[in-house]
């Protein structure tokens, strides 16, 4: 097992819990907390793809007079975006669950058909 | 009985999720006719006409050393010189994609009842303005050096916006939003100024207008400093927008 | 490194899996902090340091710094509506 390997099994099992944690879960919070752990995981994998063994940081320095050792920087460049824009995703879902519990008074995902028979019944 | 309920969904998804993860293992190591990812080349894998700074020539030189002058491109971190110089356009796109969600947080969230705040504490009001100075000026080193060492716009960006909630802590109602949104759109306005300004002086959007200089130095790059610079105001002027607006309290006289 | 990588790799798969399963929201989202952390720990062992950098300012602090403003309006907008009743 090389240090690839890892970094994918990593990866993988942070995803898992995250589609986990979304199937799961009620509380709106937590299904976006699910969101951003399954964001890391796929943050990890992409990066991880491109990482070569015994790899260098692509960044030219005094030292590094051989450059066929720099890991692979185009992943880095997309999950560098990636991550600024997964903070203004959250930022805007949140303030969507805010609404729905102003609207509907619970911050659980309910099965709005059954508020509306109740509503019609009384 | 709802307890019971929660606890078979779960057992159900985990068996589903153990299921997923076991064909994917599959499709990954069994692949068709023994390819799977472990046997790419390294040729393959890594994208090499970035690294050595030649992308458009077809006969690649593989020597790019500290001190060169004359490539494509001429920032010491090869991200950096994807981020901002080949791929601007992505980057472009990027902001666009955050300004819209945070004009829809503008948008949806509403106006919060002014409460009676507790004041802080003597050593938060002490310590608070020497750690955000700090703060900020970290973030303006990392937005100035995103060409020679890891960092750059975003990074900076997040921690200027850092220094200034932590300001709030030290003095209610210190962010104004109109300042904030001039600042940022001026930013913006920058970025695709000087996009234009590269498409007049030769036909192409984010053209590199200014000299490269050497590998290395402080002022080098061309372009890529002073669009990392625009990228960094508008990143710190968008996130602090987002916690003025999740801080944001009504007036008393309103 | 190969102990250090496992290390935190179960860190991480552990604090995650407790994100799920906690009973506050408020310790859910101090423990979202911990899982970008590592997170960013393992982005330096990849040799991606940008990223790494990146994950550690935007996804450790600001993100868990929106979740708790978040969760104290959603506490005083409860107080509001249940008052109301």
């Amino acid at each position: 097992m090389n240090l690839t390997d890892l970094f994918l099994l990593q990866a993988g099992i942070l995803f898992l819990i995250g589609i986990f944690g979304i199937l799961t879960r009620k509380n709106i919070f937590k299904i976006l907390m699910s969101i951003n752990i399954l964001q890391t995981g796929v943050n990890l994998l992409i990066v991880g793809l491109g990482y070569i063994p015994d790899g260098k940081a692509p960044i030219i320095t005094e030292s590094s007079s051989n450059l066929s050792l720099f890991v692979d920087p185009l992943p880095q460049a997309l999950i560098l975006t990636s991550i600024v824009i997964g903070f203004g995703t959250t930022a805007l879902g949140l303030v969507v669950a805010l609404r729905y519990h102003q609207k509907h008074k619970t911050i659980d995902f309910v099965n709005i058909d059954d508020e509306k028979e109740n509503e019609v019944c009384e | 009985m709802k307890t019971r309920h929660q606890n078979m969904l779960n057992l159900f998804v985990f068996l589903m999720l153990i299921l997923f993860s076991a064909v994917v293992y599959k499709a990954l190591f069994n692949g068709e006719q023994g390819k799977n990812w472990r046997s790419i080349a390294k040729s393959e894998k890594v994208s090499e006409s970035y690294i050595y700074k030649n992308v458009n020539e077809q006969n690649m030189v593989k020597t790019v050393q500290m001190g060169d002058s004359g490539h494509e491109e001429g920032s010491a971190n090869i991200v950096t010189s994807i981020v901002v110089s080949y791929r601007a356009f992505d980057t472009l796109g990027e902001i666009l994609v955050l300004f819209a969600s945070i004009a829809g947080v503008g948008l949806l969230m509403g106006k919060r009842r002014k409460r009676t705040v507790v004041p802080a504490s003597i050593v938060i009001q002490t310590a608070i303005p020497i750690v955000s100075l700090l703060t900020l000026l970290v973030g303006i080193f990392i937005i100035l050096h995103g060409h020679l060492t890891p960092g750059g716009g975003f990074p900076g960006g997040a921690l200027i916006a850092g220094g200034f909630v932590f300001l709030v802590l030290f003095k209610e109602n210190f962010l104004k939003k109109k300042i904030l949104l001039a600042v940022e759109s001026l930013a913006g306005l920058g970025i695709i100024g000087a996009a234009f300004w590269g498409t007049l002086k030769n036909g192409y959007f984010f053209f590199n207008f200014l000299p490269n200089g050497n590998i290395g130095e402080l002022f080098s790059g061309g372009i890529v400093m002073l669009l990392y610079l625009l990228i960094g105001i508008k990143v710190a002027s968008e996130l602090t927008s987002v916690a003025s607006y999740m801080i944001g309290e009504e007036e008393t006289n309103s | 490194m190969q102990t250090v990588l496992i290390i935190s790799g179960l860190l991480m798969v552990a604090s995650s899996i407790a994100v799920i399963f906690a009973e506050s929201v408020k310790k859910s989202a101090v423990i979202m902090g911990v899982v970008s952390l590592i997170a960013s720990v393992v982005f330096v062992f990849m040799k991606a340091y940008d990223v790494a950098i990146t994950e550690a300012s935007i996804g450790a602090v600001l993100t868990t710094a929106l979740y708790f403003w978040s969760i104290k309006r959603y506490e005083e907008q409860n107080e509001e509506l249940t008052g109301e009743e």
